[in-house]
């Protein structure tokens, strides 16, 4: 029974959480240049295509010059599928993963962002610990790890809401377009929208962000959630808001829905706004 | 594309239009959040405001040999609460990014002063636009220290002009 277990070092842990975040921040960042580039071909003359002219150009001068692709390095979100034949070893897994995350700050020079308490004096923590970690565990010998770097430009746009139990894709899309029409401009479109649907308050908030991970152009295999998804991006691509709120085609690249049971009396949905920089990195150990 | 030199004359302020892009050379101070408070609560703002703008931007680290790190500009909304009184005292440019209230555009209008867009999030490329940084109060603040900059051509859009243009009134945007 024993040789089938993995040992991981903490160290091994951190090493990479360091180097992914640091990739996230950094780049390259090919698909998302890909996607801005596709859209530029479709955009119309105007301050919204100059923008996104200037946006893509960001995405190369970071890549090039070592810089953060934003200065809002985020908060680091970190999720970790764990496998039950693996075993950490000296240190625990938050632990190894705060230290990681510092490492990347210090010798990335990433932005610190973290501020304590919350309230009052709202120090910086200097080092943009701690993460915020979301485990899974799962079964195999594999310890997959994903980084995101979110910042809070779009994160202080999105909304979670307890919905009627019925109020259905009506319902979701409202709760996308109030976000979009309020916040849209200030979150940096063109923008990637999660929505979580299920679960409770907590989890579908998760699984927003969670949804954020899904790789560019890769279809959601539930024919249903994909409709709803083409038909959310489509209507907020109508309200003409376009990148960075100056008018265009696109204000939203794609959206992309995960699900989860939910209790009868409930539909918990999140939704969770990202910007055009968007950074993420994983690996398996 | 233009490019307008800091400090600005009446002129100047007068001819930009909302939903233009300029090249932006000369001195701006930084401040967000935190700096504000200070300003407001204490009185004191350490700069030149009624001529350098005022750029809502905290950076990341300065790698070695480069002056200051990434540089977009942060969320111009949550400045608002500040935005009253720093005009009272004389700001006529604020750079930032994305959309203010009507009630921010009303006050703007009544003291004469210009919003512009930088790019949020291409915090890279405005980095390679700053030939200088120094930081100038509460520098236990780290990112949010109140800093001069100095800028050479970086890249924004006119949002709000003095004729109550809006780059973000989609009324003129034909989608076709």
């Amino acid at each position: 029974m024993k040789e089938n277990i993995k040992y991981i070092s903490g160290e091994d842990i951190s090493k990479a959480v360091a180097a992914l975040y640091a990739q996230a921040c950094i780049g390259p960042h090919r698909e998302v240049e890909q996607k801005l580039t596709s859209i530029l071909e479709n955009e119309n003359p105007g301050p919204g295509r100059e923008a996104l002219e200037l946006e893509i150009l960001n995405l190369k001068i970071a890549a090039e010059t070592g810089l953060p692709v934003c200065q809002d390095t985020g908060t680091a979100v970190v999720f970790v599928e764990f496998g039950n034949k693996v075993l950490v070893t000296d240190s625990s897994l938050t632990d190894a993963v705060n230290a990681g995350v510092e490492r990347a700050c210090v010798q990335s020079h990433l932005r610190p962002s973290q501020v304590f308490p919350p309230l009052g004096e709202r120090k910086n923590t200097l080092n943009n610990t701690p993460a915020i970690i979301h485990l899974e565990h799962v079964t195999g010998a594999d310890l997959r790890i994903s980084v995101l770097a979110k910042g809070a430009g779009s994160e202080n746009v999105s909304q979670s809401a307890m919905l009627p139990p019925l109020a259905g894709c009506e319902g979701i899309i409202k709760l996308a377009e109030s976000c979009v029409l309020a916040g849209a401009s200030k979150a940096c479109p063109p923008l990637i929208v999660g929505i979580g649907i299920g679960g409770n308050l907590e989890t579908s908030g998760i699984l927003a962000k969670k949804a954020l991970l899904r790789d560019m152009g890769l279809e959601n295999p539930h024919s249903e959630l994909h409709d709803l998804e083409t038909r959310i991006t489509g209507i907020l691509n109508a309200t003409g808001i376009g990148p960075q709120g100056f008018g265009g085609k696109t204000t939203v690249m794609e959206t992309r829905i995960l699900q989860l049971p939910c209790h009868m009396a409930s539909l918990p949905v999140t939704v969770c706004i990202e910007c055009h920089a968007h950074r993420t990195a994983s690996c398996v150990l | 594309m233009r490019v307008v030199k800091l400090p600005v004359t009446d002129e100047v302020l007068k001819s930009m239009k909302a939903g233009e892009q300029i090249l932006l050379s000369g001195i701006v101070a930084t401040a967000r959040d935190a700096a504000h408070n200070l300003m407001l609560s204490t009185g004191t703002v350490p700069f030149d405001i009624k001529n350098i703008p005022v750029f809502y931007m905290g950076p990341s680290p300065a790698p070695p040999n480069r002056v200051i790190g990434s540089s977009g500009p942060t969320t111009s909304a949550r400045m608002e609460p500040f935005i009253p009184q720093m005009l009272k005292l004389g700001m006529k440019i604020v750079i930032g990014k994305g959309e203010m209230s009507s009630e921010t555009r009303t006050l703007f209008q009544k003291h004469g002063a210009v919003y512009l867009a930088a790019t949020g999030g291409a915090g890279a490329l405005a980095s390679t636009k700053i030939l200088s940084r120094k930081i100038v109060a509460w520098d236990h603040l780290g990112p949010e220290a109140v800093s001069i900059l100095e800028l050479e051509e970086l890249p924004v859009f006119v949002a709000w002009d003095l004729n109550n243009g809006s780059i973000y009134s989609r009324s003129s945007y034909d989608p076709e």
